[in-house]
């Protein structure tokens, strides 16, 4: 268990005060924020290089705050790797075992099941000099990882790297993280990286904490429209509630003349009549209408005509630009492959959306 | 370096214009300089003064090949400079005298008073090296003629240096890093608010030494050159020399010694005294 | 065709006209050294190379040197890695500092440390400690005091080489401070430390002005082959001082290659 109680950063433009981040033993957290929103003095802070004006962490059992980074048990892997270049690969792995004085054989077993599940048995001997990218990027993984270090520091772990590669690495920490469970603060600015590798995610705009949770709350339930736009919240509508329907238990708001309709329980915030709110849905969950064919409840009461803007292929999916018949609201679709094979789109077409009721937010 | 080529180059770039070059051992500097300067008011022509330790500027002399006259701090490198050819014997002239003395930091701290208090216990002392500065190869005459054998022990453990030009023998009193030297009695008025000379006594003084003058072989103007002699040998050049304390005539000197004192001369180094044997002996 | 023709000429131009300054120098230096040999004549020339005291003042100044280097990189290393690494008050200050020595003239250097021994404190130390002004210990200090500048500045500018990363790396693997530096940064930094360490020794063994004025020049006590040198040039014996000029050159040049031809090797290859 990781915590982080009034942490106060004052440096150069910086200042970040009174932050509180909790990462649960085992949970691979990531630290959200666009960059130079202070995310790396947090993540230094951490790690004992930067000295905090306050603040206290614990790191397991132990306050930390007063020790030196090398009596923490840590690992850090920066954007850069700073692999040694004057060692071997082999040298570097062992690294952190041989500086804390652990003993060799103790690890050995667990250091050669690193190896192999990187698949790097074949590079012990060379130098880094002499790797690849993503054959840098496993060295660093795996010399973090060896001396079994109770909080794991990445900074833009998949910064700078061939989309293909990217996704081989994102693999690879997706396989450690389930083997190994080892606890990791990640610091990124990239929300999709966030997305697929975050159990929970620590929002952090202007060095203040916007939000902080695990992976689904944050990204399905923004706080605020700050946090949805940062997490490229595409389809972001400021609305009014019109009224209360008492009986139906449902909200109705209005945008732009154009009238929505989500269940009491949904809002999380209290709003009421009249009141300006800011409603979003993510672009997966709005739906194309196939004639035809049965709609679930929770797509029946948000059904709008619209016409097709723009169709554009992004390879593993599509995104298709529609623009509502009454109001001209712009909604971004995002379409798998598979779906969008059978829905026959062009553009100019007119068709039907339909939204995921639970999938609609309002935020006040 | 290249303003040493840039020198020779517009040395050599003007041969018409009749100056007068002079190669001065620094001992003398600010007497010299003075008697240049009117010299040249007086006469209109134009001289030019190169300075450096007496044996430095022979070296100059002879590699350039050029110079008209030739003045050094002492006679040791006139009789150098005569050995190897440089300059005309004939014209050889005495231009002042000097009187071998113990020089002390003003205020005599360490109570020095005569020749036999430089042998006292932790006392420095320091002396021209005597194979290239005069004023060193004096200094060793006079410990060789006058203090006994132990004494010479005990003296020779107070040297701990050998100065490598006239002006430094001076200057190591001036900056306070030994308490006395063996140099010449005018060095007080070089510095008089730092150096203080203790006289030696008229039959300690060995030998009076003198500053010589002689034209240079590879002057291109011996007219020119010897009317700078006779200036320094007139009323008015005395004048000035003596406005620096320097002694003019060797009645003057021969106060200070008795009167069959030798002026000048050579003295025969004793092998011990040679640098090399020097390190032995402080074992 | 006319055109990758006349591309071709600029280039060899270029290239020609870049070796041509770098062989220039050569020429010059060569130059140089060669009037000496043709200047000196037989006799003085052997007289003056087997004197013992030539053999005794090569000793001293390597030793002195050598001292002054060690010296200078004890206390220059350290100082190095804090201008390098740390931020602190004054720190601008400190390093304009260090290049006192260089604008100060050698002869101002040693005139500087001669009166600072004729301060109270200055007195205490030689009382109490060692001696400095006419002895041995000064031919060190100063050529330390000349070299310090220099050597700190330049083992500086090759620590800034190494991105102070992976040292945080280190560190957060388990490493103290020392041992980050001692694994990791020192052996990164090494040949841009090595070279700097040369330039600092030649530098040291050629000092003339500081270690003539606060050491002296006692033939046999002090006298490091520069000094000789010049002694030699002041008693106009020419000979004696082409002959030390050569042999200061030879030894100098043969102790500087041989350092780096053994402090290339530690690579990583």
């Amino acid at each position: 268990m990781i915590r982080i109680e009034g942490l106060t950063i004052l440096f150069e433009s910086f200042r970040i005060t009174d932050l509180h981040i909790e990462i649960e033993e085992g949970e691979f957290h990531f630290l959200l924020g666009p960059t130079g929103s202070g995310k790396t003095l947090i993540l230094e802070s951490v790690m004992g290089l930067h000295k905090p004006k306050n603040g206290k962490i614990w790191i397991g059992e132990r306050e930390v705050q007063d020790l030196p980074p090398e009596r923490r048990n840590i690992s850090y892997v920066p954007q850069d790797l700073a692999l040694f270049p004057h060692l071997r690969v082999k040298e570097n792995i062992l690294y952190g075992i041989k500086a804390r004085n652990l003993d060799l054989k103790t690890y050995e077993g667990y250091v050669q099941t690193l190896i192999q599940v990187m698949k790097v048995d074949h590079l012990l001997e060379r130098y880094p000099a002499n790797l690849s990218g993503g054959e840098k990027k496993r060295v660093a993984l795996l010399r973090a990882l060896a001396p079994k270090p109770k909080l794991l520091l990445f900074d833009e772990p998949l910064s700078g790297l061939d989309p293909s590669i990217k996704v081989e690495i994102q693999q690879l920490l997706k396989i450690l993280h389930s083997s190994f469970h080892t606890t990791t603060l990640c610091v990124t600015h990239d929300f999709e990286e966030a997305y697929v590798l975050g159990d929970g995610i620590t929002i952090c705009i202007d060095g203040r904490i916007e939000q902080a949770g695990k992976r689904d709350d944050v990204f399905l339930r923004p706080k605020s429209r700050k946090v949805a736009q940062f997490l490229g919240a595409k389809n972001l509508y400021r609305a009014r509630v019109l009224k209360k329907e008492e009986s139906l238990q449902r909200w109705v708001l209005g945008v732009n003349g154009l009238q929505f309709s989500m269940p009491l329980s949904l809002c999380r915030d209290p709003i009421e009549v009249g009141k300006e709110v800011d409603l979003f849905i993510r672009p997966e969950e709005v739906m194309i209408i196939r004639e035809g064919k049965p709609l679930k409840d929770s797509l029946k009461r948000n059904i709008f005509e619209g016409e097709i803007l723009d169709i554009i292929d992004r390879g593993r999916y599509h995104m298709v630009y529609v623009q509502t018949m009454q109001g001209k609201i712009p909604f971004e679709i995002s379409i798998p492959n598979y779906a969008f094979r059978n829905l026959n789109l062009s553009i100019g077409k007119t068709i039907k959306v339909a939204l995921r009721e639970e999938s609609l937010w309002v935020m006040s | 370096m290249p303003i040493f080529l840039i020198l020779v180059i517009a040395q050599n770039g003007l041969p018409s214009s009749k100056r007068i070059l002079i190669f001065a051992g620094a001992a003398s500097k600010p007497a010299t300089e003075e008697v240049v300067r009117i010299f040249q008011e007086k006469t209109g022509l134009a001289v030019d003064l190169i300075f450096g330790g007496s044996g430095f500027v022979l070296a100059q002399m002879k590699l350039t090949k050029k110079g008209d006259l030739y003045f050094p701090g002492s006679s040791d490198f006139m009789e150098l400079a005569k050995k190897e050819g440089l300059v005309f014997p004939e014209s050889e002239k005495v231009i002042v005298y000097l009187i071998p003395a113990i020089n002390v930091q003003r205020g005599n701290p360490k109570g020095i008073y005569s020749l036999k208090d430089l042998t006292k216990d932790g006392i420095r002392v320091a002396i021209g090296n005597p194979e290239m500065v005069c004023v060193g190869t004096y200094a060793v005459e006079i410990i060789e003629k006058n203090l006994t054998p132990s004494e010479k022990t005990k003296f020779k453990k107070n040297l701990v240096n050998y100065t490598e030009s006239c002006e430094k023998t001076a200057n190591v009193i001036s900056l306070k890093a030994v308490d006395a030297v063996l140099g010449w009695e005018v060095f007080h008025y070089w510095d008089p608010e730092r150096i203080e000379t203790i006289l030696l006594k008229p039959e300690e003084v060995k030998r009076i030494g003198y500053i010589p003058i002689a034209i240079s072989k590879s002057t291109k103007d011996k007219a020119g050159a010897q009317k700078i002699i006779d200036f320094l040998l007139s009323p008015s050049g005395k004048a000035i020399f003596q406005k620096y304390h320097y002694l003019m005539d060797p009645q003057e000197a021969l106060r200070f010694t008795k009167p069959d004192t030798p002026i000048g001369g050579e003295y025969f180094l004793p092998p011990e005294w040679r640098t090399k044997e020097l390190k032995e002996m402080k074992k | 065709m006319e055109d990758e023709r006349i591309e071709g000429d600029e280039k060899m131009n270029f290239r020609y006209t870049m070796m041509g300054a770098a062989g220039s120098l050569f020429v010059f230096y060569l130059g140089l050294l060669f009037s000496l040999l043709c200047f000196a004549s037989g006799k003085g020339f052997l007289d003056a190379l087997f004197h013992p005291h030539t053999l005794f003042s090569i000793q001293l100044s390597l030793i002195a040197a050598t001292s002054a280097t060690f010296f200078a990189v004890v206390i220059g290393l350290p100082a190095a890695y804090a201008l390098s690494r740390f931020e602190f008050v004054g720190k601008r200050i400190i390093d304009t500092f260090l290049e006192i020595p260089m604008i100060m003239s050698p002869i101002a250097l040693g005139a500087s440390l001669l009166i600072f021994f004729n301060t109270p404190l200055g007195e205490v130390i030689q009382r109490r400690g060692i001696f400095f002004v006419f002895e041995v210990p000064g031919i060190v200090l100063a050529q330390f005091a000349t070299i310090a500048g220099l050597s700190t500045r330049l083992m500086k500018a090759s620590l800034d080489e190494i991105s102070p990363r992976y040292e945080t790396v280190a560190r957060s693997l388990g490493s103290s401070s020392w041992q980050a530096f001692y694994k990791i940064t020192l052996p990164l930094a090494w040949r841009g430390l090595i070279a700097s360490i040369i330039l600092s020794w030649a530098k040291a063994l050629g000092e003339f002005g500081a270690t003539v004025t606060l050491a002296g020049a006692m033939p046999g006590k002090t006298e490091t082959m520069p000094v000789a040198i010049f002694t030699a040039l002041a008693s106009a014996n020419i000979d004696k001082t082409i002959v030390l000029i050569l042999i200061l050159v030879v030894f100098g040049l043969v102790t500087l290659y041989g350092v780096r031809l053994t402090g290339g090797r530690r690579l990583y290859d």
